[in-house]
């Protein structure tokens, strides 16, 4: 029972409902939980546990603290009349983790969790999981004029995709693109941050610097074109090949700029399948 | 870890492991795990490069190989060195008294795969010309890189070069050439590689290009240099042995360089140890050094000088190896329309394509596996960062990794044991 958008319960109504005694951290039964996650596995709690859910267990040991900390839980309910010992409390107050005990079991103290917040319907299951975004999110930074750890941050988003296990023709187009848009930086701009958004139906790399800008895009887009100084190009940089090269390898190429002020450059790579 | 369907030549003695996690932290593909007292490594992930062998101060890893006794079943025994053999002993040696001292211990024949080295240069560089398309085309000689192109790159498979390494066409060749001439049916001819690494044993037992590899087994540099040892030393007090002077030394691609020197240096870039080749490999597949023609990487530093099986120091097998080409050295005598003729009609090419290898996350939900890395991010923001391998990961964001996989518990990190 972990849909966020639907549940609505603060820790102090849980202890209500449960008749619980609270333990640990009574100053934050205002606060409010993204959902119920009842386990006595504590994989499964680092597995499937919503951040800033509420633990039922039944497992009166320090590694449920630890786990429901790993996971970000904000609140812990011990089961059947179990009592945690003091140096799972001590834990629990340093990590800012509401404990709470009942003497309901675990089936029976889902029933009256579901029941206090409305959830409990005839046709419909209690314990429906909310659909969680499948989005993540990195951010890289690059420094303008630094030839040598060029190529860090496409390595970087690289491991990332890998991890991931996106296509490898998919991953190369990406990391392709972001190198030709980091060594634009470094060769043109001052420094800027590279952003980049992980779905399971894009990946998107956004490149925003702080530099000289670009006062015309439509003719920097032209293969060839470049604005590279003789020591660049004695380096083997500044083919004018980078925008045409990010623009054939990426799926939308999305580029404005203001000159002295910078450029943001957004390219979005399709998921097919 | 139940992915067994992959050959590795090594075993793990759990008995002799002290819990130094000297491997753990060494596997270059991250791949081994000391959980529960117990050394474990994932099939996939192992490359075979030998790292954790070499690392290992208890011998916990135990390389598999064939022994001479266990090769005694063929009518005709043909051993086939790797050069590596021959520099091990030094420029007092001449190849001619190894050779002699290899049939002294039982082989009919000693066949030397450097003539196929030297002919395969000129096939590359042919295929270069041939295929401007594909750049850089990276060496397929050295199996490890070749598995970790397989396993960490698969992006790059198709920049592996198509052809055959030099030890299975000669071990073919020699086959197929004491078979006709003796008689004998293929399989009574038993073809033996003397190995500088595991790797090349893997090569052997599984071979990535192809079902069945053209040799029957192979035995390490080290025990056949004992076995042979008393043989040359009595050899070499004999006195003068005929023909000596028949046998020069035959220059391979055992070390660093010398597949780029038959390639043409002016196209390749030669690259040896394992991280210095993933280096590289990143860069290629950032599209960084498409200017490059060919690439020569091999997995152990110097090149095959530095593998596991081997007796000699590097540096002291290089310093060898010079002074041997020096004196007993020949340029090679090949003619080069010969080459390109076969090159055409296919004889140095693999017999099957190599292909990505199906690994743990070869068939994933993109959607599962953005949740399951934010999980293991939220786990490694709460890690103490020391990388201090102690819970028997190699790394923080290995066991962050593993955590969210369920394949370890939190717990197991010693910051969080009280």
């Amino acid at each position: 029972m972990q849909d966020s958008e639907g549940f609505n319960l603060e820790i102090g109504q849980i202890k209500e409902a449960l008749k619980a005694d609270v333990l640990v951290c009574r100053d934050r039964l205002k606060s409010k939980v993204s959902g119920i996650y009842a386990s006595d596995l504590m994989s499964d709690v680092l597995a499937y546990g919503r951040e800033g859910a509420c633990l039922l267990t039944g497992l009166n040991t320090v590694q449920a603290v630890i786990s429901s900390h790993m996971a970000d839980l904000k609140a812990i309910v011990f089961l059947r009349g179990k009592k945690p010992g003091p140096d799972i409390r001590k834990f629990a107050e340093e990590k800012g983790i509401v404990v709470l005990t009942t003497k309901a079991d675990m089936f029976d103290a889902c029933i009256k969790i579901a029941r206090a917040d409305g959830h409990l319907r005839p046709t419909n299951g209690i314990m429906m999981r909310g659909k969680e975004k499948n989005i993540t999110s990195h951010e890289f930074f690059v420094d303008g004029k630094d030839f040598a750890s060029a190529g860090l941050v496409s390595t970087g988003i690289k491991t990332i995709l890998k991890e991931i296990g996106y296509n490898m023709q998919l991953i190369r187009r990406v990391a392709i693109s972001t190198y030709e848009g980091e060594m634009n930086v470094v060769m043109h701009a001052e420094k800027a941050t590279v952003t980049l958004t992980a779905s399971d139906s894009e990946i998107r790399v956004v490149i925003n610097d702080k530099g000289k800008g670009i006062p015309d895009i439509q003719e920097a887009m032209v293969p060839g074109f470049s604005t590279a100084t003789e020591e660049q190009r004695a380096m083997g940089f500044g083919a004018g090949m980078g925008l045409p090269n990010m623009k054939k390898n990426s799926d939308e190429i999305n580029v404005t700029s203001e000159v002295g002020k910078g450029t943001k450059l957004e390219m979005r790579f399709f998921i097919k399948d | 870890m139940d992915n067994s369907t992959f050959y590795h030549a090594h075993l793990i003695v759990q008995e002799r492991c002290k819990g130094r996690l000297k491997c753990v932290r060494s596997c270059p593909t991250k791949a081994i795990r000391v959980y529960e007292n117990k050394v474990t490594f994932f099939q996939d992930l192992c490359v075979d490069c030998g790292e954790c062998i070499h690392m290992c101060p208890e011998k916990v890893f135990v390389p598999v190989s064939e022994t001479m006794e266990d090769l005694k079943s063929f009518k005709f025994h043909i051993a086939l060195p790797s050069n590596i053999l021959y520099i091990q002993f030094g420029v007092t040696v001449p190849p001619g008294v190894v050779r002699q001292a290899l049939k002294n211990i039982g082989f009919n024949e000693v066949a030397d795969v450097a003539k196929v080295c030297d002919e395969e240069g000129i096939a590359l560089r042919y295929h270069l010309e041939q295929h401007p398309q594909i750049r850089p085309i990276i060496s397929s000689f050295c199996p490890t890189v070749v598995r970790l192109i397989q396993v960490l790159y698969p992006s790059l498979v198709p920049h592996l070069d198509p052809l055959d390494v030099p030890r299975e066409i000669t071990a073919r060749e020699a086959r197929l050439h004491y078979a006709k001439k003796l008689g004998l049916k293929e399989d009574e001819i038993g073809v033996i590689y003397i190995t500088p690494c595991p790797a090349k044993i893997v090569s052997i037992k599984q071979p990535a290009e192809k079902k069945r590899s053209w040799i029957d087994g192979a035995i390490p540099v080290k025990d056949i240099y004992n076995l042979i040892l008393p043989e040359v030393i009595k050899i070499q007090q004999g006195g003068k042995i005929a023909d000596l002077d028949k046998f020069y030394y035959p220059k391979a691609w055992g070390m660093l360089g010398h597949f780029s020197q038959n390639v043409g240096y002016d196209r390749a870039l030669s690259v040896a140890g394992i991280d210095h080749v993933k280096r590289i490999l990143n860069d290629i597949e950032s599209n960084k050094l498409h200017y490059v023609d060919f690439i020569e990487a091999m997995a152990c530093l110097h090149g095959c000088t530095n593998g596991v099986f081997c007796v000699r120091d590097p540096y002291v097998a290089r310093h060898n190896s010079i002074q041997m080409q020096e004196k007993y050295g020949r340029p090679p005598n090949i003619a080069e329309e010969k080459v390109i003729e076969k090159y055409r009609r296919g004889f140095y090419f693999h017999e099957e394509p190599v292909l990505p290898r199906t690994t743990r996350d070869s068939e994933i939900d993109i959607g599962e596996s953005i949740k399951r890395m934010k999980k293991k991010e939220r786990i490694f923001a709460k890690l103490s960062g020391k990388d201090c391998s102690l819970c028997g990961a190699p790394t923080c964001e290995t066991f962050a990794d593993d955590c969210a996989r369920g394949e370890a518990e939190i717990t197991d990190c010693v910051f969080f044991k009280k």
